[in-house]
């Protein structure tokens, strides 16, 4: 077995230890229950790979700054520079065995929010489909799911031109039983309007919208809420944006780690996830190679003792 | 002293370890340098044991740490079976035990072993390391991690790392210290058999006994300076008694 390898599983093996992957199942359980306690489902897509950025910064930083330097400040690290292993294979093979260390627990961390974040109930819609058009108001039959129960929120895109309210007529029929709501008082880009349940009318719902002159309604068609369901997990997908710069800083605080102190090498991979990650792939293949160097030069000259 | 059962070996032109003029400084201020060596010689045949003595601070473990190849001599050099030390052929003959090591904690003894054992001879077998474990008593603690370990228990395994491979130069900082009796026992009758096949052996110690069971030759430094070497048995008798100690060590008596 060559020396690189030896180095990257022992590299892989402090990386994964019980301690750690149940970190990394915290962590994850705190961005997924975080997802559940938003304010609106809407704010999951910015949020949770936020969460994640920042939590898994938290966790995989210090773990891959640890790797090399607490070995060297508690001695063990001098019990691998006095064999035969090259300064080149053990640079590469802890780098990359903490690497691969670093994306298990990653990955563990984000199934473990996806799978618990997926829970989150958001709203049921079914669009609404235009049945007619006239004076009297554009009329929207909601085809409704069985056993769904009102009342139902409807939202509406809206521009009112008048900032200080123009009024929006909702008429309601299901089956033959018809309402007329009290008119809603329209001062945003969108409305909501409660439509009440009809019962024991069953059946399809037609809602006829009647704005005033100064409203506009928008080209969108409204939609019902008809209940609630799970996000899922393609709800919350993996954050692929979020990813790429964590990953980065933690290949910078593993090569830092192999040359400096514990809180250079964090400060290292905090400078990389704060700074503005590049567009192009060459810029990252030279940010890979250097940081390489950087683990390979500060193992060698660690083995020999020739930095402070 | 000679070890009872010691026989001659073919000790060819050079010398196992040849340390010449060695100095070295630990860097305290950027431009101030603490000297720690002052240019030390020190070569050491195939089945001899060198004992090193003298009081704390004296560059005992500095010493070691150039010979191993971990530290950078600020001038002379350190040879080791006719390369330097520190290079990939000179660290393939060395086995190296520091005074301490802080274990990383969740790792098995077996584990430990096994990746050292590994790293040394890039395919290290499962039966070597079984072998210096029952050398030193640690099988039955293989499986436990090390960081549940006692002193005593991890000085064993940084004796056993040393011992894994037979590396024919062996470099022991403090070897015993923390050793139960009857694994003392254990590991004398060891490094003889190993000094008796041709292995060097230097040892830093501060025990007499220690240099009076295995040591074929001393060397007592004084802060960084070599400044008595002979046989073992010429410089303990020097040592005996708390006077004559003192006045190898420059102590006051």
């Amino acid at each position: 077995m060559s020396g690189a390898l030896i180095a990257a599983l022992a590299a892989l093996r402090r990386m994964l230890t019980p301690a750690t992957l149940l970190l990394a199942v915290l962590a994850g359980a705190l961005a997924g229950a975080a997802v559940l306690g938003l304010p609106e489902s809407s704010l999951a897509d910015e949020v949770f790979p936020a969460l994640l950025r920042v939590l898994g910064a938290l966790l995989l930083l210090p773990l891959a700054a640890s790797l090399a330097s607490s070995e060297r400040a508690g001695g063990f690290e001098q019990l691998v520079a006095v064999r035969r292993v090259g300064s080149v294979a053990w640079a590469c093979g802890r780098v990359f065995g903490g690497m691969l260390g670093a994306v298990t627990l990653a990955l563990l961390m984000a199934f473990a929010a996806r799978m618990l974040g997926s829970l989150r109930q958001v709203p049921l819609e079914v669009s609404g489909v235009a049945e007619g058009e006239g004076v009297a108001g554009t009329t929207w039959r909601f085809p409704l799911p069985a056993g769904a129960e009102g009342p139902f929120d409807l939202r509406v895109e809206t521009q009112p031109l008048d900032p200080a309210g123009v009024r929006l007529h909702v008429g309601v029929q299901r089956s033959d039983r018809r309402e007329e709501l009290p008119p809603v008082v329209v001062q945003r880009r969108s409305a909501l309007v409660v439509i009440p349940d009809l019962a024991p009318a069953r059946g399809d719902l037609a809602v006829t919208l009647r704005p005033e002159d100064q409203l506009l309604l928008g080209n969108e068609p409204p939609r019902l809420a008809v209940g609630t369901q799970p996000l899922g997990r393609e709800g919350l997908p993996l954050p692929r944006s979020a990813a790429g710069p964590l990953l980065l800083a933690t290949l910078a605080a593993l090569a830092a780690g192999c040359a400096f102190h514990f809180e250079t090498a964090c400060l290292a991979g905090l400078l990389v996830i704060a700074m503005r990650m590049p567009d192009e792939a060459a810029a990252w293949v030279a940010a890979v190679l250097g940081l390489l160097l950087l683990a390979v030069l500060g193992t060698a000259l660690q083995r020999r003792a020739a930095l402070p | 002293m000679r070890a009872a059962g010691y026989r001659t070996v073919d000790c060819g032109p050079m010398p196992m370890l040849d340390v010449r003029a060695v100095a070295h400084g630990y860097r305290r201020l950027p431009l101030r340098r603490v000297p720690s060596l002052r240019g030390v010689d020190l070569a050491v045949e195939r089945g001899e044991c060198w004992g090193l003595l003298g009081p704390n601070g004296s560059g005992k473990s500095t010493l070691l740490r150039v010979a191993a190849g971990l530290l950078e001599p600020s001038a002379g050099q350190a040879i080791v079976d006719g390369h330097r030390a520190g290079s990939r052929a000179a660290r393939t003959l060395v086995g190296y035990a520091p005074d301490e090591v802080r274990w990383p904690r969740t790792l098995s003894v077996a584990a430990a072993l096994h990746e050292l054992s590994a790293l040394s001879s890039l395919g290290g077998s499962l039966q070597r390391v079984e072998d210096v474990a029952r050398l030193l008593g640690l099988l039955p603690l293989l499986g436990r991690p090390l960081g549940s370990l006692s002193h005593g228990q991890g000085r064993r395994v940084v004796l056993a790392q040393a011992l894994l491979g037979d590396p024919p130069l062996l470099l022991l900082d403090e070897p015993f210290s923390g050793l139960d009796s009857l694994v003392l026992h254990d590991v004398r009758r060891h490094l003889h058999a190993r000094l008796a096949d041709g292995a060097a052996l230097v040892l830093a110690s501060h025990r007499l006994e220690d240099f009076a069971e295995l040591c074929t030759h001393v060397l007592v430094l004084r802060d960084g300076s070599a400044v008595r070497r002979g046989t073992a048995a010429e410089v303990l008798a020097e040592a005996e008694g708390r006077a004559g100690l003192a006045a190898l060590l420059g102590a006051e008596a």
